[in-house]
């Protein structure tokens, strides 16, 4: 090899050629081949035939069909929330501690205010109103520190909400500890009675609670779209997002914008924290939030940030979690791990197509030849 | 390509109905689910786990009788999956004390589904149907385990290792609830009652499952001149500890003697078996136990003592096997008042807190005919009487 031009064996470039029907037929083929395949390796697992996994996976998704749709629309309301500050380029890594922090005020006012309520009569419907405002200010303010930083002194906001991270999980942690003194679990308190719930029926198979939860964050999704694809404020989110220089160029005032962008940001993480503390669990640990706000990232870049691609992603996934968590338990395997093992396959096989559909990458063949002559 | 995704559709759906109908054919008799804490690597819960396999044996079902879901905090993932399996589950059982809540919570939504919680202390106040405690009279085991511990003191004072009045016994606790309370007590009222002489030192480790923790709690005792240790905690920290020392241990929750030989003396444990088998009989007969707390006794196979180490005293079989019979009988009550004081005063009469409204007020009178009832109003323990001759420690 002497020439000093060397070009490189692959290159990876823009795909154009590739029509609307084809990738969807290639995303869903990659899907079904990934699913039977992790079926496959179920079954080699646990030893039992594959057709009855597949329908304990299935029938087990299905079995609690709000319950479903209401997961698909917790981790589609986590990335409708971060969706304009990914837009704008601001990477929010910090869903997660601004949900909670939501969470651990209302769940204060719930302690306090609740059984206060329960006891005067006081009315249950002020201090769910109380329970959201604080919720959603708390939030915001959580969500707003960091874009602060970064937008006045540059701080990293990838690393500064991972911290934030921390500090809300701690938070909860030791708000836990000090709510339970003189009584007897710490995480009881709030479930002894009903105070600061949201009004609910609930019945073996329904509960009001979870399509009240999930109605509020399917609006919560509407305008994101709305403010995202017909607003002035969106497109200057856009804009800032595509080139912060000439957004200043053309005389928006991109630290106004970043920072109103995460107010918005925050409302909407406040309104998931609140939504878990008066409807979805009524009660708190470091915890409740798992990974959702990572794995939000993770739909709303796969789906391009539209809202409806974003809602398939959520279901599909919830419907994936609920259905191989189902045969973990069914045959006894206990813990989660197989089930996640499928998840990452998945995860993984997507991530493959897109890369594939959006690129494509050519093998370098006057290289290979080349290579060929020198070796002969 | 609307006609495509139509069709598409429609398969898939045709294909999901056709695999829950399967599902719904193969459906066993009676479904039972099983939540826990941890999973097998915790004494505890792979105590829980093994006693339901056994007990699906006794009764002839197949292992895919059971869902089992471990690794289940004391958190809101209680009640999901305790909902979760409710939905194809005709009995749910959970294993560890702070699920209570939530399983109560699950047990209220859905009541065609019987949701039993062992160890909890809200069944006979909750008025919910569907929902029962249970427990063992773990304290006769415990007896049954000190006497062998005191029979262990008085052979190394025989063999003059040191006198009587310095035969003290160390204890590993976890927290100071009424049920390790309960547990020291009736374990040193065992020793007691072969070896007069003998005190106690309890120290805690405010956690179930701490190695560390309980190696140095059992350390620490044996350093302060204790010649004996027992534990109510989960780890191997307290046996491990005792057997670098030399020291005997009498343990809990299953035979250490494989990591243990040479300082094992005995083990109590509940077996949950028998439990399971009731419950699940009277859901597979329709029957409704009437009952809200089930405690398991020596008589229905619930509290076991494991195989005599080689290190225990002569006769340490023969005494326990005559204690256990005179339990059996009546004529022996573990918490007899005449054998303890409290404050240098014999107890006549306590009031403990049985109805659990987190007041921690007591309410029910439990001394009657000269001793303490013990899990009779309810199933989880509620002795938690502090009795001349043990000291406890806290760091």
């Amino acid at each position: 090899m002497t020439n000093k031009h060397r070009e490189p064996l692959f290159t990876v470039f823009k795909r154009t050629s590739f029509s609307k029907k084809n990738s969807i037929l290639l995303r869903v083929g990659i899907i079904a081949f990934t699913f039977l395949v992790s079926m496959i390796v179920c079954s080699i697992v646990i030893k039992e035939n594959m057709f009855a996994i597949i329908g304990t996976f299935f029938s087990g998704a299905v079995a609690r069909p709000w319950k479903l749709i209401l997961d698909a629309c917790i981790l589609l309301g986590f990335g409708v929330a971060i969706v304009p500050a990914f837009k704008m380029k601001y990477w929010n890594m910090g869903a997660n501690g601004q949900v909670i922090m939501g969470t651990l005020v209302s769940i204060v006012i719930m302690f306090y205010m609740g059984n206060f309520a329960l006891r005067s009569g006081f009315n249950n419907f002020l201090t769910l109103v109380l329970m959201f405002i604080s919720s959603v200010v708390v939030s915001t303010i959580w969500a707003v520190i960091p874009a602060i930083f970064k937008v006045f002194f540059k701080t990293n906001e990838v690393l500064f909400n991972l911290m934030m991270n921390y500090i809300a999980a701690g938070l909860v942690a030791y708000t836990n500890y000090a709510l339970a003194k003189g009584q007897k679990e710490a995480q009881d308190v709030t479930l002894l009675n009903e105070g600061g719930w949201l009004p609910s029926i609930v019945t073996k198979n329904f509960n009001s609670n979870y399509l009240v939860a999930s109605i509020i964050i399917i609006l919560m999704t509407v305008f994101v779209f709305i403010y995202m694809s017909k607003t002035k404020h969106g497109y200057e989110v856009t804009v800032v997002g595509d080139s912060a220089p000439t957004a200043r160029y053309v005389g928006m005032h991109t630290k106004t914008i970043v920072i109103r962008t995460l107010i918005l940001n925050g409302i909407m993480c406040g309104i998931l924290g609140f939504l878990y503390a008066s409807a979805i669990n009524h009660s708190m640990n470091p915890s409740m939030c798992g990974s959702l706000g990572f794995t939000a990232v993770l739909i709303a870049w796969l789906s391009n940030f539209n809202p409806i691609i974003m809602s398939i992603v959520s279901f599909g996934l919830a419907f994936l979690t609920i259905g191989t968590s189902k045969i973990s338990s069914v045959y006894r395997i206990g813990n989660n791990d197989l089930a996640n093992v499928i998840i990452g396959l998945m995860f993984f096989a997507i991530l493959i197509s897109e890369f594939f559909i959006r690129y494509q990458v050519r093998i370098n063949i006057k290289m290979l030849n080349r290579k060929k002559e020198v070796e002969e | 390509m609307k006609k495509f995704f139509k069709l598409v559709l429609v398969l898939v759906l045709c294909v999901c109905s056709v695999f829950a109908l399967s599902a719904c054919q193969s459906k066993n008799k009676v479904k039972v689910g099983l939540i826990c804490l941890h999973d097998e690597s915790s004494t505890y819960d792979k105590n829980f786990i093994d006693s339901m396999y056994r007990a699906l044996d006794e009764l002839g079902l197949k292992a895919s009788a059971l869902e089992l879901v471990t690794g289940i905090g004391e958190d809101n993932s209680c009640y999901e999956k305790a909902c979760e399996l409710a939905s194809t589950c005709d009995i749910v059982f959970a294993d560890s004390f702070g699920h209570e809540p939530y399983m109560l919570k699950a047990a209220k939504e859905n009541p065609d589904t019987i949701f039993c919680h062992a160890t909890g202390t809200q069944a006979h106040t909750a008025g919910v149907e569907n929902y029962y405690n249970a427990f063992a009279s773990i304290y006769e085991g415990r007896y049954l385990a000190g006497i062998a511990a005191g029979m262990k003191l008085n052979e190394m004072i025989e063999a003059g290792q040191f006198t009587a009045l310095e035969a003290m016994v160390g204890y590993v606790g976890a927290f100071p609830y009424a049920e390790v309370v309960s547990g020291y007590t009736s374990f040193f009222l065992g020793v007691r009652s072969v070896c007069p002489t003998a005190t106690m030192v309890v120290r805690y480790t405010s956690s179930w499952y701490d190695y560390d923790k309980e190696y140095a709690a059992a350390n620490a005792l044996i350093a302060s001149g204790c010649k004996l240790i027992s534990q109510h905690a989960d780890s191997y920290g307290a046996p491990t500890a005792c057997e670098e020392k030399n020291v005997p241990n009498v343990t809990y929750n299953g035979s250490t003697v494989a990591k243990c030989p040479n300082t094992y003396i005995v083990s109590s444990k509940i077996d949950w078996a028998p439990y399971y088998v009731k419950m699940i009989t009277a859901v597979m007969n329709g029957e409704k136990v009437a009952e809200k707390d089930y405690v398991g006794t020596i008589a229905t196979g619930s509290v076991k003592l494991d195989a005599v180490g080689s290190n225990a005293a002569a006769g340490t079989q023969e005494a326990i096997d005559a204690a256990k019979a005179k339990l059996q009988a009546g004529t022996l009550h573990v918490f007899d008042t005449s054998t303890f004081t409290v404050g240098l005063l014999p107890v006549t009469s306590y009031k403990a807190d049985v109805d659990d409204a987190g007041d921690y007020v007591g309410e029910t009178e439990v001394i009657a005919n000269g001793y303490f009832h013990e899990s009779e109003y309810r199933s989880a323990p509620y002795f938690d009487l502090r009795i001349d001759g043990i000291r406890e420690l806290n760091d």
